[in-house]
């Protein structure tokens, strides 16, 4: 039978900026991941051994394992002085099913979505799957707010989606940055999803602002978190969801009608995790910042890269002289033996980009920049 | 500003609108909650074994956690290994031969459904369910953005779907008929004759069919699990089938199961699960590889208690006035008409629905039963049997006890 897929998936396909992940030659040096290096910090390990072998093997709560939501929603609640309970919580299937849920449970057909980029991906996936109208919103050139363009594209949006710190900038939007959004949608009913996956992936000890933090941004706030980054846990899949009781709870009725309720272990040693808090990851912390400012000091003595300084999250995104189209630039970083993501990927504003990851080790870094020194002074 | 903006909290998507709180888990959760303030309360809820992990696949998850290739994202797909040994145990077990490019590993059962039916529907297309039906189905439906139609069987035909039925719902928008059997709620099992003679129609009228076979070990006295598309080849091309490591192998909280189907219907589900949730949690893609790759000694065990317990069952629930149940021969689940007891008094209070009997049932007698209103079906109860025989038998004693009152 002729089989023809779904409107709503034809729409994701075609609209993706994201490529299909095409094979990498060996001995390519890779830049391109979004994943800590590391492996997950032993506590959190043992902690899902002990779950297994205590027979946290049934189907749990379909909201999220009870003592994890409480968990997460008293940290909320300090956070935001906001009385979250957790009835306000959802505990997914990785930030990314946060994203997809939150996304499919309030945008109609037709809403405008108001993505500041360059951004993460997946909201532009998740948008389309909804059949929003994504509103690409360009950041200034230092990968700040542009809060004319912002304040004349939100008029009657249904959600702004924000990441921060950004991915693939390393932007972090400050305390005063938040509140002059939370100013420009008050009195609207906007709603703003909020993707902090990098919170504690912020450098020089600057302390990070969350939105939670901000009043002004609390009745709109659809808060989504993932233990991916903060713990190197990508490959166990927890995420979740903090929101008014009431946005919660339609997030919630999609959330599990694709995906039930999520491995019941894992979500212990999730718990263990947040337990022990961030100090657990203060290694890789320190280690991404050594790499950061390693990039930094190759690439400033670039001609032909200049980049921003990241204050969070693990990627550069560089910007780069040459006339070539993004593809072509990095099929040819790719021929010189190196792989990063396309500026593109994150919007249209990334043209003339490269994302770098420096979740890889320095010795990794050295040889990558290398190539990509050799590749662009060879254009 | 204007006055007419709402509260942000309000705006919820219409798509949520179509989507019931799963019936399933409100008598659920009250009985829970008595549970936990230390009620006696005998519960029939239980949509999954009462039985362990098997040790064999729990040692393998404890092995997986240390190794950090499990800590990263893996393909979305899932694991290559896992993706093969799904084919070969899907050709071991039910005959159906299948490649690896097949097979989408999914965070259960339940991921793999919406998948199946969001690659499969636009907006406006139907989805035929023989009702009585497992409550995720037309959830599943409306948020791809289908249009769930129920074809209603009751016990007289054992709550088998005839191709006549079938016939009598299908209309120009019809594009997917759902095929659950052994069943959830009703434990019907069709035999090779209907599943053969529904596949056939299916293909004549190019129906899509999502063939759920979760449940296909748990099947008993003679009964026989068979796979539409194996006993109709042509409908490959057509048909999307559903299964998992939960019900076979005791294994619900780890959230692993599949869909297999034409290898482009697997590739937009892919796509799609790559933005939706990417791969399933790695240490238990491991524990359902170690699950797949070895045999059904467990399963056969299961099997061997939940037959003793299905038999008490219908006959405990027979032996009750105003209660018709048919011999389930799968799942483990009875799926008793309560109908004749509708408009009778008890204690007091005159019963108006399965759904209102249920929390009566729960309230007096401290027995928690699912009502047939969250299959699609009012004036049925559904009990499980996955729980002990002494439980058991305590649990039908109390319902006989307080529906014998029904006057
Ligand atoms: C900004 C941001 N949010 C969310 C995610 C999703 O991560 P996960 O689904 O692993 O939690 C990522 C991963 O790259 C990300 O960069
Ligand atoms: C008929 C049927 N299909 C599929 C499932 C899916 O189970 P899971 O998502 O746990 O694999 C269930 C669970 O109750 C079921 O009853």
């Amino acid at each position: 039978m002729l089989f023809r897929q779904s409107q709503a998936i034809e729409r994701v396909a075609r609209a993706s900026l994201r490529p299909a992940g095409g094979l990498q030659p060996p001995g390519t040096v890779s830049l391109a991941q979004g994943e800590p290096d590391f492996p997950t910090p032993e506590p959190i390990v043992e902690a899902l051994e002990r779950a297994v072998r205590d027979g946290y093997t049934r189907y749990g709560d379909m909201d999220g394992d009870p003592e994890l939501r409480e968990t997460i929603a008293e940290n909320a609640a300090r956070l935001s002085g906001t009385p979250y309970t957790g009835r306000s919580v959802l505990v997914s299937h990785g930030g990314a099913a946060a994203i997809t849920a939150a996304i499919l449970a309030t945008v109609n057909p037709g809403d405008r979505v108001v993505l500041p980029e360059p951004t993460y991906s997946l909201y532009l996936d998740a948008v389309q799957l909804a059949g929003g109208q994504p509103v690409f919103v360009p950041n200034h050139a230092d990968h700040h707010l542009d809060f004319d363009r912002l304040q004349a594209a939100l008029d009657q949006a249904r959600m702004v989606v924000l990441c921060n710190p950004v991915n693939p900038t390393g932007a972090v939007f400050g305390r005063e940055e938040l509140q002059r959004l939370g100013e420009c949608l008050s009195g609207t009913d906007t709603l703003l999803l909020a993707d902090e996956a990098y919170a504690d992936i912020v450098y020089d000890g600057q302390p990070f602002t969350s939105s939670l933090e901000v009043d002004s941004l609390q009745e709109r706030l659809i808060y989504v978190q993932t233990m991916s980054k903060t713990y190197a846990m990508t490959g166990w899949r927890v995420g979740y969801v903090v929101a008014d009781e009431a946005i919660t709870a339609s997030i919630r009725h999609v959330h599990r009608t694709m995906n039930s309720s999520i491995n019941a272990a894992v979500q212990r040693a999730a718990l263990e995790a947040i337990r022990l808090g961030p100090d657990l990851a203060a290694p890789m912390l320190a280690a991404y910042q050594e790499r950061r400012d390693y990039v930094m000091a190759r690439i400033d003595k670039m001609e032909r890269l200049e980049a921003h300084q990241p204050d969070g999250a693990f990627y550069v995104f560089a910007r780069h002289f040459s006339d070539l189209p993004a593809s072509q630039v990095i099929e040819r970083l790719l021929a010189g033996g190196v792989a990063v993501r396309s500026g593109p990927e994150f919007g249209p504003s990334g043209e003339g980009h490269i994302r770098l990851s420096y979740a890889a080790s320095l010795e990794k870094l050295e040889e990558g920049l290398n190539r990509i020194e050799a590749v662009f002074d060879g254009l | 500003m204007t006055e007419t903006v709402s509260a942000p909290s309000r705006r919820v998507s219409a798509r949520i609108g179509g989507i019931a709180e799963s019936a399933t888990l409100a008598v659920d959760a009250k009985a829970k909650a008595k549970k936990a303030a230390g009620e006696d309360v005998v519960g029939f809820g239980a949509g999954e074994p009462d039985f362990p992990t098997p040790a064999a696949i729990v040692a393998a998850a404890v092995a997986a956690c240390a190794d950090p290739k499990n800590h990263r994202y893996t393909p979305a797909g899932g694991l290559p290994e896992l993706k093969e040994a799904i084919a070969v145990k899907t050709r071991r077990d039910s005959g159906y031969a299948v490649t690896a490019g097949q097979v989408l590993v999914t965070n259960g059962g339940k991921q793999a459904v919406y998948e199946a039916f969001a690659t499969l529907l636009d907006p406006g297309d139907e989805v035929l369910l023989p009702a009585p039906y497992w409550t995720t189905y037309p959830e599943a439906v409306k948020l791809a953005g289908g249009v769930p139609v129920d074809v209603v069987t009751t016990e007289d035909q054992g709550y088998r779907v005839t191709v006549e039925q079938l016939e009598a719902a299908r209309t120009e928008r019809t594009k997917v008929l759902l095929w659950c059997s052994p069943s959830n709620p009703t434990g019907a099992v069709a035999s090779p004759q209907e599943v053969e003679a529904i596949g056939r129609w299916a293909l004549e009228h190019g129906i899509w069919v999502l063939a759920d076979e979760i449940y296909e070990h748990l099947v008993y006295g003679g009964a026989e699990h068979v796979s539409m598309p194996v006993v109709v080849p042509e409908l490959a091309d057509q048909c999307v089938v559903v299964n998992g490591v939960a019900k076979t192998y005791a294994m619900t909280g780890w959230r692993v199961g599949w869909l297999i189907g034409p290898v482009d219907v697997v590739k937009a589900a892919t796509n799609l699960q790559s933005h939706a949730t990417s791969n399933v949690s790695n240490v238990s893609q491991v524990a359902a590889l170690a699950a797949v790759s070895g045999d059904l000694e467990a399963v056969a065990q299961m099997r061997a208690a939940f037959d003793r317990r299905r038999q008490t069952m219908v006959r405990m629930l027979n032996e009750i006035p105003g209660v018709d149940c048919p011999e389930p021969h799968g799942a483990f689940y009875c799926y008793p008409s309560v109908r004749a007891l509708l408009g009778k008094t008890l204690r007091g209070h005159r019963i108006e629905s399965s759904a209102q009997l249920a929390e009566l049932v729960l309230e007096e007698a401290g027995v928690a039963v699912v009502p047939g209103e969250a299959f699609g079906t009012p004036g049925y109860f559904r009990l499980s049997y996955a729980l002990g025989d002494a439980d058991l038998e305590k649990g039908v004693t109390r319902l006989k006890e307080l529906l014998s009152e029904a006057a």
